[in-house]
């Protein structure tokens, strides 16, 4: 378990504060938007932040906005954890925005152009820089790049297990797969991340021996 | 291709029994001439038999492969081919699943034994070992953003207009442009299919009139209209100044016919067509804040 969030993220809610939520209450509201927003920020960061930097918040908002829409649907008596299912929509959602990333774009007049391949709806210039100014120094920069190589459902199974601390189980039913194949996946994840970070921890193994998690409270 | 790099292409095929007699022969004459292959194929056969014996009795644990052969195979293969770097130590392939699951704590209880032994006495393993507990650090070290000031108090804004019903009082997301124009596709398309279908049974006796009609002149749909056509307008009108469009006109007729008009034309070329492109884009993601 590498997660640092952990403390952040091991996280859950009341069900009568959800069952105010859907009276409408306000405070209730706002205390899941207050219990979420940060894991669910970081979440998609890690998920789309290193392609799509300039989305994260937009995505954080669309994904609370179609929570509060869908609370009537959330059934406590299943036995689902209210994060469990709130982790369903992120996972959907950024899924969802990845994919349409990937539709290449029609010009507005309806016709395509000889240089269609050069048009995109990322912003202009789009590299990895605004993501890298996110994420902060070197390391946070080479595992923000190292984890934006993985396939998304490596990604996914390796962002809720690691930095959100959900288990085998939780992992599985937001996945819409087995346990088995949670762990398969964080395994072949786990595996990557090595291959892609071992030249860099090489490098810098005494360095990383000494630094302590302090330094790694996100600002 | 060498004798040696052809008898180790042939080797795994050879020792799962894939190969012909005569292919078999021309293996075994050449590892009478050369040790390496000779020790290649001896790691080979042994781990064959191991994989052999797993499949005859799955529950059993099966036994490690010998401590040390390969690092010895390696050795032997490096002293042979001392300029090639691919030669490198590495973990036993077949016990890379057991030490991933032991690096995660899920390897069973049963085979942590032995596979402590292994790791005792096998240097690549342990490297490996030592090189993946440092990664697993480097990534537990590395820093994820936290939320900017303001998200939330944006997302409630966002969800008390929703809830309120209020659209023109919130600021406009993006969501709920997309939902305003969905609902205005879906309108321009239940205009064309009303009207067709008006065309044929018409309303009154002069043809005139119909349900589209009574539809856009309720209150509801025309603010819906207005506001579409206000935030498209101000939008496209941005993004065409800023383009400096050569002999575009006027878009005061509406928002979105004119414009696609314009570009239709592609009076500038495709550089002017992706400016306006960016443009809107710059557009819509600043209203969308």
């Amino acid at each position: 378990m590498v997660g640092p969030l952990e403390s952040d993220s091991m996280v859950d809610i009341a069900n009568e504060v959800i069952a105010r939520a859907r009276r409408g209450d306000e405070a209730a509201c706002r205390e899941i938007l207050a219990t979420f927003e940060k894991p669910i920020f970081q979440t998609v960061f890690r998920l789309v932040g290193g392609r799509y930097p300039s989305e994260i918040e937009d995505l954080t908002q669309e994904i609370f906005l179609k929570i509060f829409r869908a609370l009537d649907r959330f059934e406590p008596e299943r036995g689902v954890k209210f994060s469990t299912w709130i982790y369903t929509f992120v996972k959907n959602h950024c899924f969802d925005a990845l994919k349409r990333k990937r539709v290449p774009t029609v010009p507005i007049d309806g016709r395509r152009h000889a240089d269609d391949e050069e048009y995109s709806l990322e912003p202009p210039g789009h590299t990895l820089e605004p993501a890298v100014a996110l994420a902060g120094d070197e390391l946070s920069r080479r595992v923000a790049a190292a984890v934006e190589k993985l396939p998304p459902d490596q990604r996914i199974t390796f962002v809720l297990r690691e930095y959100q601390d959900l288990d085998y189980q939780e992992i599985a039913a937001i996945c819409g797969c087995s346990e088995g194949t949670v762990k398969s996946r964080l395994h072949r994840a786990k595996e990557a991340l090595r291959h892609l970070l071992r030249t860099y921890v090489r490098e810098h193994a005494p360095t990383l021996a000494t630094r302590t998690d302090d330094s790694n409270a996100a600002s | 291709m060498n004798d040696c790099e052809r008898h180790q292409e042939l080797l795994s095929s050879e020792c799962a029994g894939e190969l012909d007699s005569a292919a078999c022969e021309r293996q075994r004459v050449h590892r009478l001439s050369c040790s390496n292959c000779l020790v290649a194929f001896e790691f080979a056969s042994a781990l064959e038999r191991l994989l052999r014996a797993e499949r005859r009795s799955p529950s059993a644990v099966p036994p490690l492969p010998p401590i040390g052969l390969r690092e010895r195979t390696f050795a032997r293969l490096r002293e042979a081919n001392p300029r090639d770097a691919e030669l490198r130590n590495e973990p036993c392939d077949d016990l890379l699943p057991a030490l991933t699951a032991w690096l995660e704590g899920d390897l069973e209880a049963t085979a942590h034994a032995p596979l402590e032994r292994h790791l005792a006495a096998c240097v690549p393993c342990t490297e490996y070992v030592a090189e993946a507990r440092a990664c697993d650090r480097a990534l537990a070290l590395a820093k994820v953003p936290s939320p900017p000031d303001g998200l939330r108090g944006r997302i409630f804004a966002a969800l008390s207009s929703e809830r309120s019903d209020s659209f023109s009082t919130a600021a406009p997301t993006r969501l709920r442009r997309v939902g305003l124009i969905a609902a205005a596709a879906a309108l321009l398309l239940s205009t064309l299919l009303l009207d067709r279908s008006r065309s044929v049974a018409p309303n009154d006796a002069n043809g005139r009139g119909g349900p589209v009609a009574d539809l856009r002149s309720t209150p509801v749909m025309q603010h819906a209209l207005d506001s579409i056509a206000r935030q498209r307008n101000l939008i496209l009108r941005a993004a065409l100044d800023e383009s400096q469009p050569n002999g575009v006109g006027s878009i005061t007729r509406g928002a979105i016919v004119p414009v696609r008009g314009a570009l239709s034309t592609k009076r500038s070329g495709n550089a002017w067509h992706r400016s306006v492109q960016d443009a809107l884009l710059r557009g819509t993601r600043s209203e969308a804040r």
